[in-house]
């Protein structure tokens, strides 16, 4: 698939780092929309059908599991990816996550740029 | 002061306190009940016994009077036959005096008297009257006339006897000749309705005639009296569960009982009265009905102390055990709490240290992707060690926080049955440069061994393992992984031909932050917890890691897991 058709919503409260990942996956050609909590990734979904979320957990405002809550994402857009992307390692809390539609857990710091690229790719088109 | 008070605190003085306290209340709960239940019987009795003794006095006394009335009208109008009658039956004796039993009339008479008296009383219906005994006496006191109620032959054949004959009965008349007064004489036995013999006492009257100007005692008048029919009627109802006996006399004795029973004096258990009439003393006395207190009894009370003891003793045990429970669950909460806190503050650590290293990732990777434009190999080169500076901080980050996850047991592995052969080629496919310059082997063990193993915190195992061995040997060492079962336990080996470890340093080789002291020291980075770790997974797996090394020679560490899964013994025996 075209990475121009694919859209990636990043939730990330760092702005360096949202930046960072925004710089990397717009080079790739995805079409990217960021915010910077919970509340604005809410917002955002009423006119941003993403494919991919890139969700950070702890944010200010509304956290990672307040947007996942908040946002019924899974039910608006039920073929969106759901990357929990965090530097927590909290087992409950990632456990959450996964039980309310999130479908990956990657250790933010553990992830370079072409890791990053690799992970977005190999989500959305892996038959490639 | 503050340690007393601390010791009052404990437990287990909280509860000796409650079980003393417990005892003391019992004891003199147990006391005070007993004292009240006699000072309850005191009380009883005593009222029981002055009622008695007052009412038994009053008819007494009643009966006197009547008596009196009677003679006073013989003195006045002499006595007759005729006289006589109409008194006694003026009085209804059956309804009004049911305790009195029979009546006579007693006159004093002088030998010179007796043929006029014999007179009269032929004139009266009485031919064959005589006194007897018969003889010469200064002076006679013959029973003239007489009427029992209840057994008039009795009375009749007593009519003619001279009371003076008796020597008590003469002493009685004298007293009263005297004292001109109502006497009682001792006991007499009476024989009642029934036709039982019971107690009794006469009560005589004098008869007090004026005789030359003197008032002179002329004749008694008597009338006697049931003591026991008299006690029926007066005694307490059985309520007030006080038994009477009445003695003659001013104390009680087993010879002068003439109501009830003997009972010996007991001021826990009955009280006397006294009671003077008619010149005579009756001792009245009262006892509880209610049984003393015997063996049983004193048994029984002992029983019920005992009881009471043991039930505060019951009672401060249970208190101790939920103090003790409340202390510990206290406890718990506390170390619940301290260790929500340090999970709370590891977990903000983590992320506090890791998300700038991650922004000092990205970026770095960002100018080295080009990302930036294109760099010279000196700046390449420069942003690499950065990178790795980065990394290793990275490193340096996760390994310290899983430290602190292992050591406060906040790890649960998820055991998968686990090819560890296939683990250990993957773990060996991700070196890389490590791994370059050195020569390594996997021996796959004869048959599949499937192990049940946390697939992520073994693999840590593994790398740390073959990542040693690479580190602490020259280019073109041998390292052999080697993979067997042995009694129950999978065996895998990482054998290196690299620079050895001392014997004397295998004690201190797994504790944190400790690295050996060699040729690779300076120039191979560690942070000396790499086999602290590791030990930690593998007892975390319940097994256990050895070594063994020959300095020059090299090393091999022997990683033993117990096959505890049954899938895996079935799996490995196929």
């Amino acid at each position: 698939m075209n990475t121009q058709d694919q859209k990636i919503l990043i939730v990330e409260d760092d702005h360096d780092l949202n930046n960072a990942y925004c710089l990397i996956l717009a080079r790739e050609g995805y079409e990217v929309a960021s915010v910077a909590d919970g509340k604005e990734g809410v917002e955002r979904l009423n006119d941003f059908e993403p494919d991919l979320i890139l969700l950070d957990l702890r944010m200010p405002n509304l956290d990672g599991i307040g947007f996942l809550k908040e946002s019924s994402v899974t039910t608006r857009y039920p073929n969106a990816v759901i990357i929990v992307f965090t530097n927590f390692d909290e087992n409950d809390e990632i456990a959450l996550a996964f039980e309310l539609g999130a479908s990956r857990y990657v250790l933010k710091s553990s992830v370079s740029p072409r890791d990053l690229v690799k992970l977005v790719h190999d989500e959305l088109d892996p038959a490639s | 002061m503050k340690r007393i008070l601390s010791r009052l605190s404990s437990p287990i003085v909280a509860a000796l306190l409650i079980f003393v306290l417990g005892s003391a209340v019992t004891f003199l709960s147990w006391r005070s009940s007993v004292d009240q239940s006699e000072q309850s019987n005191s009380t009883t009795i005593k009222a029981g016994t002055l009622d008695f003794a007052k009412r038994f006095e009053g008819r007494l006394v009643a009966y006197s009077d009547v008596l009196t009335n009677i003679t006073v009208e013989a003195a006045k109008n002499g006595m007759t036959r005729e006289s006589f009658n109409q008194s006694i039956d003026s009085l209804d004796v059956k309804n009004s005096y049911p305790s009195l039993d029979s009546f006579g009339y007693v006159q004093i008479v002088k030998p010179n008297q007796v043929s006029a008296l014999k007179q009269k009383l032929i004139a009266e219906g009485r031919p064959s009257f005589d006194i007897l005994p018969s003889g010469n006496r200064d002076e006679y006191t013959p029973l003239i006339y007489a009427k029992s109620l209840y057994n008039p032959d009795n009375a009749e054949q007593l009519v003619g006897y001279d009371l003076s004959v008796d020597e008590s009965f003469d002493q009685l008349l004298e007293a009263i000749r005297q004292t001109q007064e109502v006497r009682a004489s001792g006991p007499l036995s009476i024989t009642d309705p029934n036709g039982q013999i019971q107690s009794g006492v006469a009560l005589l009257a004098p008869v007090i005639s004026t005789v030359d100007g003197e008032n002179e005692v002329t004749g008694f008048m008597y009338a006697t009296v049931r003591i026991e029919s008299l006690s029926d009627l007066l005694k307490p109802n059985d309520v007030l569960q006080v038994a009477i006996s009445i003695y003659s006399g001013d104390r009680p004795s087993e010879n002068s009982v003439i109501y009830g029973e003997y009972n010996e004096p007991d001021s826990q258990s009955n009280m006397t009265k006294q009671v003077s009439v008619a010149g005579r003393t009756f001792t009245v006395q009262g006892s509880s009905t209610v049984p003393s207190q015997d063996k049983s009894d004193s048994a029984q009370q002992w029983l019920i102390l005992a009881l009471g003891i043991i039930t505060s003793a019951l009672l401060a045990l249970f208190l101790l055990y939920v103090i003790r429970n409340k202390e510990l669950e206290i406890d718990l909460r506390k170390t619940i709490d301290v260790q929500k806190a340090k999970e709370n503050l590891l977990s903000l650590a983590s992320h506090q240290l890791r998300t700038p290293a991650t922004g000092v990732k990205q970026y770095l990777g960002l100018v080295l992707d080009g990302y930036a434009g294109t760099i010279t190999m000196e700046q390449r080169e420069m942003l690499e060690k950065a990178n790795e500076s980065n990394e290793r901080q990275l490193s340096i980050v996760n390994q310290i926080l899983k430290i602190s996850k292992l050591e406060n047991k906040r790890i649960s592995l998820i055991l998968t049955l686990t090819d560890p052969v296939e683990l250990t080629l993957d773990v060996i496919s991700e070196q890389g440069a490590l791994l370059e310059n050195k020569k390594i082997n996997v021996v796959s063990p004869p048959k599949p061994i499937l192990v049940a193993l946390d697939v992520t915190y073994f693999r840590m195992v593994i790398e740390n393992l073959i990542n040693n061995a690479a580190k602490y040997s020259h280019d073109g060492a041998q390292i052999t992984v080697s993979f067997a079962v042995d009694d129950g336990n999978f065996l895998m080996r990482v054998q290196d031909t690299g620079i050895g470890i001392d014997a004397s340093d295998f004690d201190t080789l797994f504790e944190a932050f400790t690295r050996i002291d060699n040729e690779f020291s300076f120039s191979v980075s560690g942070t000396g917890i790499g086999l602290y770790i590791e030990k930690m997974i593998v007892d975390l797996h319940e097994g256990t890691i050895d070594v063994e090394s020959e300095v020059g020679v090299g090393t091999t560490f022997i990683v033993s897991i117990p096959i505890l899964s049954e899938l895996s013994e079935q799996e490995n025996t196929q």
